[in-house]
């Protein structure tokens, strides 16, 4: 006898979106990949 | 009522990113951040089942009614349709 | 950054998720430039024989594994990726596992048919390799003459056929004069545009690569200069981590199937030969020391006040030092040269 999976919380159905650009120009760390870099992320 | 299969267009990449599917369009030039319900919806959208029955997963994953998770499938379908982020058939 | 996209990569972070990648298909390349990473060009043979590279189905299975492991960005580099006979094959895999796709390539090779072959495929971008303004300094580079010119009509091919381009130039003594002019080129083709004044040492451990980097004055020159707006717009990142995205939200597949935790930091931690992508993603010590490596770490940058300003990068370090917490003096300078020139300079006290 199985018990009924506890179902999860309910939220509507949504999203997010947006323009993405990549930038013009730069001077990168690593010649593989401009955006290498994540960004700000704390040590 | 009308039950449509919907599809995910092919030309959409995507990852399912730790619970979030991230879309990015064919140019690279919009991303997309689905919310829980949404990404199970989309996961669901391979074209092998209709509305109805990704409302029915959805009714029995989450803590909600029949009537709102179909209505609420069929907007988000809608919705994406209009955004040629899939397209339905049937 | 865009809000999501910044979003992204910090929720990739948060849960080590590898959601950039690039595959080495192939050593094999049609240049032997002076400054290639890969090995020596000169040397009569490559360090690595053609029979020992991945076959057509072990790189198919590790663009399923990367799939599954949640990557989303693939490139495909070399050696010359079009050189490789089944790169139609990895890109229909590739689009089938909807990744978002780039090739990175000198662009030699990118004909109407191939590049009419590369928007079907879907490939989103291509970033192609230029040495110079002039046919005679990248020449002198790839030490192959009539490479430029192939180079720009490629370039020409791709724009044609509304592949969106990026130019990535490194950064060496015989074209600092004409970073202008590249940039102007890469304008005019409608491309991004990339410079990379970090050479490293190669990955067969000569380093004779390195006589080419520029020096101090030379880069501020640029960095006043005809660089002056990319440096005030990206040159300055407050929080920015003096560790990079190496074993977290990168990785690397090497010719031979060593999974490396960016392609530019060749550190062995496993083999796709021998073990699962996912089991040496999470498994691997030297995967995970490089993961868990903190600001704390690394002894000489802990304290350093030009932080924001630095683009250290683990592999090319580790690459010419052998220690991924070392600092090596080429980024000092580098950041010192930034700071100097960055608007925000001022207020920042040098250590």
């Amino acid at each position: 006898m199985s018990e009924p999976e506890e179902r999860k919380p309910y939220v509507a159905p949504d999203w997010e979106e947006e323009e993405v650009f990549e930038v013009a120009a730069s001077i990168t760390c690593v010649q593989f990949d401009q955006t290498c870099d994540p960004g700000p992320i704390q040590s | 009522m009308p039950d449509p299969v919907p599809v995910q267009n092919e030309k959409i990449a995507w990852r399912n990113v730790a619970g979030a599917a991230v879309l990015v369009s064919p140019d690279e030039s919009r991303l997309y951040w689905l919310n829980a319900t949404a990404t199970r919806i989309w996961e669901l959208a391979d074209g092998s089942r209709p509305v109805s029955a990704i409302a029915d997963v959805l009714h029995r994953e989450f803590d909600v009614d029949a009537g709102t998770c179909r209505a609420d499938t069929e907007r988000l379908v809608r919705a994406f349709e209009r955004k040629s982020l899939l397209r339905v058939e049937g | 950054m865009s809000e999501l996209g910044a979003r992204l990569w910090k929720r990739a972070d948060a849960h080590c998720i590898p959601l950039r990648a690039a595959i080495e298909i192939t050593l094999r390349c049609n240049l032997r430039c002076v400054h290639c990473y890969n090995f020596d060009r000169e040397r009569p043979r490559p360090p690595v024989p053609p029979e020992a590279e991945l076959s057509d189905d072990e790189i198919l299975d590790a663009i399923d594994q990367l799939a599954e492991a949640g990557c989303l960005y693939l490139a495909f580099t070399g050696g010359e990726a079009l050189l490789h006979p089944s790169l139609p094959a990895f890109l229909e895999r590739a689009r089938e596992r909807r990744f978002v796709v780039r090739i990175k390539t000198n662009g030699m090779l990118l004909t109407p048919p191939r590049v009419r072959a590369l928007a079907e495929a879907r490939v989103s971008a291509v970033d192609v390799s230029v040495y110079g303004a002039r046919a005679a300094t990248h020449d002198a580079v790839t030490a192959r003459p009539g490479s430029f010119e192939r180079t720009v009509r490629g370039l020409r091919h791709a724009r044609a056929a509304g592949i969106a381009l990026k130019v990535n130039a490194c950064l060496v003594q015989e074209n600092v004069g004409e970073v202008a002019g590249m940039r102007a080129l890469a304008a005019e083709l409608g491309a991004g545009f990339a410079l990379n004044p970090f050479l490293s040492a190669r990955y067969d451990g000569t380093r004779s690569s390195l006589l080419k980097r520029v020096d101090r004055q030379a880069l501020l020159d640029l960095y006043r200069g005809p660089l002056a707006d990319v440096v005030a717009e990206g040159g300055y990142v407050p929080e920015r981590s003096a560790r990079c995205a190496c074993a977290r939200t990168n990785c690397g597949i090497s010719a031979t199937g060593e999974v490396y935790p960016c392609i530019g930091a060749p550190v062995p931690c496993g083999n796709l030969r021998e073990r699962s992508f996912a089991e040496i993603w999470e498994s691997s010590p030297a995967m995970r020391r490089i993961r868990g490596l903190r600001l704390d770490d690394l002894p000489d940058c802990r304290g350093c006040a030009d932080r924001p300003f630095c683009k250290r990068s683990t592999g090319t370090v580790y690459t010419n030092t052998g220690d991924v917490t070392a600092s090596e003096p080429f980024f000092c300078m580098e950041a010192a040269v930034t700071r100097e020139v960055h608007p925000q300079g001022a207020k920042h006290e040098r250590a």
